[in-house]
């Protein structure tokens, strides 16, 4: 057999799959897809029944957001956090020591977005590769 | 039969050998909560366990996320200081990885405060 036997064929399936996996658009879904489980995670955790809070209201789960910088040169990257309304969001996060009249200092802390990823970021990889398993299927 | 483990006893013994006694006789090593008089304490909170390994329908190997918090009433920062005498003695000890130190800021109240993330695995 020769070697440019089938060698052009699988060279441009190659270049296809490149330009599949660099385009915005696959890219972006991708991102979208992989942050929905931790997110999703996140709202569970921080809501009433998520059992992180000690009274959760849903004010800060609904604050939970995934955000993809509108910087062009990080379009391989998605934030996860909280928007304006859920500003505690990363006090709570981080914990702070809390300060009451006639009481001893209190820490507090309710880590919601970390414990969130770490228990989806195996969900957010399989959804990320179904993103881009889709996205290349024509080629297959 | 045993499904997980606690982290607990193994964060606390990595990190009593850092502190000297508070004046009530105690190590400032507390879990969650720490009221007592030092002006240097740590509290540890080993909030997220999950099966790494599973084998013969029980977890073998579980995988721990936790939290180390350290509070001062000085900058503890620096080269040899007592935030990375935590760092070694955290990462000298067995199945136990730090991955991430946070400076996490100094309160109203003059508390510095210094967040320490770490992973640690453990057999059931």
């Amino acid at each position: 057999m020769a070697r440019g036997d089938g060698f052009a064929e699988f060279n441009d399936m190659l270049k296809k799959i490149s330009l599949k996996v660099k385009d915005p658009v696959v890219r972006e879904q991708a991102l979208e897809a992989m942050a929905k489980p931790i997110v999703d995670e996140a709202k569970r955790l921080a809501g009433p029944g998520g059992g992180v809070m000690d009274r959760p209201t849903g004010k800060l789960a609904d604050s939970i957001v995934a955000e993809i910088p509108s910087d062009l040169m990080k379009k391989s990257q998605i934030d996860i956090g909280w928007t304006e309304s859920g500003w505690y969001g990363v006090k709570l996060e981080k914990g702070y020591l809390h300060y009451a009249k006639h009481k001893p200092r209190e820490f507090i802390k309710r880590p919601q977005i970390r414990p969130a990823y770490n228990a989806k970021r195996s969900a957010a990889a399989d959804a990320a590769i179904k993103v881009l398993r889709k996205a290349l299927e024509p080629i297959d | 039969m045993k499904s997980f483990t606690s982290f607990n006893k193994r964060i606390r013994a990595a990190l009593v050998p850092v502190f000297n006694d508070d004046d009530d006789g105690n190590a400032p090593v507390a879990h969650l909560q720490y009221s007592g008089p030092a002006n240097q304490y740590v509290i540890f909170n080993a909030g997220q366990t999950m099966p790494e390994v599973f084998g013969s329908g029980n977890n073998r190997v579980v995988r721990g996320y936790a939290y180390i918090d350290y509070f001062s009433k000085t900058d503890d920062s620096g080269v040899g200081s007592k935030v990375s005498q935590i760092e070694t003695a955290l990462n000298g000890a067995d199945g136990f990885k730090v991955t991430q130190v946070t400076e996490v800021g100094r309160d109203e109240a003059g508390w510095y405060h210094t967040e320490f993330s770490l992973t640690v695995t453990g057999h059931v």
